[in-house]
């Protein structure tokens, strides 16, 4: 017999609460706050659709993580525009900075940036996603699809390439 | 310093948060500028993660859920009438199926079926056929020829 699962009316509230990591991860992939946006709306529009396959509200969270991943790698083929990304990647900047440090960390970020734009797609993703607030291996490893393992030695691969090509 | 070129590697390794093998350790106790490189490294990569954190760390837009649930609500709104709209055309059809199941079928007419013949055999019969199905009988002709008498009294 199945479990029942979440009701209807719960949708908005494991939307609202899972919103800024789907947006996020979408980011990470699209690195731009348009794009990343439509795909966040798609996401969730996708999930609500679905929703009532969903037996399980706690995997609702991963589940549109993963959905969102999928979407803007769909949407990053599918889209024939030049994508960029935009000012905001790696544009915040702590307000307690002087002048120097802050221009010292633009140039940094801004060689940090190409760097890794130029690593291979699957060092990229992997360091990419880690980056999203509150993502471990565990996660960033079921929304790829690939064993922790597999996550843990990209990663370290990715930084290792990271750090010789800033230090060069 | 040239001799610690084949360090790199494992200090760059080091720096990313993997325990110093015993020969790594025993040669950074011994040399400053290898120690020196892996703090730098260390801080660099420091550096590097806070970055991308930073980068991740973009905040989506306010209106973000409340677009979401706009959208789900016209979706419903447009799904609650393709629903109706559905419905109303199977209500109509059932409706149809029926009534049509349900009228009496209409009566054969038997009289007008046995009497019916194919116009083809009207169309074959020549026009003289009406004479030749006229048979005179005895004492009468095909045509009645008229006494001078009757022709005058005319």
């Amino acid at each position: 017999m199945r479990e029942p699962g979440p009701e209807n009316g719960d949708f908005e509230r494991l939307m609202r609460e899972s919103y800024r990591l789907v947006y996020q991860v979408a980011y990470s992939v699209l690195g731009n706050a348009a794009d990343a946006e439509e795909v966040a709306q798609d996401t969730f529009l996708t999930a609500y659709r679905k929703f009532d396959s969903l037996r399980d509200a706690d995997k609702f969270r991963p589940w549109v993580a993963r959905a969102s991943w999928r979407l803007a790698l769909n949407y990053r083929r599918g889209a024939t525009r030049a994508m960029g990304r935009d000012g905001a990647w790696m544009a915040s900047q702590a307000a307690c900075e002087t002048p120097e440090t802050q221009a010292s960390d633009r140039e940094f970020e801004a060689r940090l940036r190409a760097q890794v734009e130029l690593l291979p797609e699957k060092l990229k993703a992997v360091v990419l996603l880690i980056g999203v607030e509150g993502m471990d291996v565990r996660t960033v490893a079921g929304i790829l699809g690939i064993p922790e393992g597999t996550v843990r030695s990209r990663l370290h691969l990715a930084r290792r390439q990271l750090l010789r090509e800033v230090t060069r | 310093m040239k001799g610690c070129a084949r360090w790199k590697e494992a200090i760059a390794d080091c720096a990313l948060g993997k325990t110093p093998e015993p020969d790594l350790a025993a040669h950074l106790a011994i040399c400053p500028q290898c120690e020196n490189a892996l703090r730098e490294s260390r801080a660099t990569a420091a550096r590097i993660d806070e970055a991308l954190e930073r980068g991740a760390a973009v905040e989506p837009p306010l209106y973000g859920p409340e677009r979401v649930m706009a959208r789900v609500h016209r979706q419903e709104h447009v799904r609650a009438r393709w629903r109706w709209a559905i419905g109303s055309a199977m209500a109509a059809i059932a409706i149809v199926i029926v009534l049509w199941v349900r009228s009496p079928a209409p009566k054969a007419n038997v009289s007008a079926l046995s009497t019916w013949r194919s116009p083809t055999q009207w169309l074959l019969r020549p026009p003289v056929a009406a004479a030749w199905a006229t048979r005179p009988r005895l004492g009468e002709g095909f045509f009645k020829i008229k006494s001078p008498g009757e022709i005058h009294a005319r």
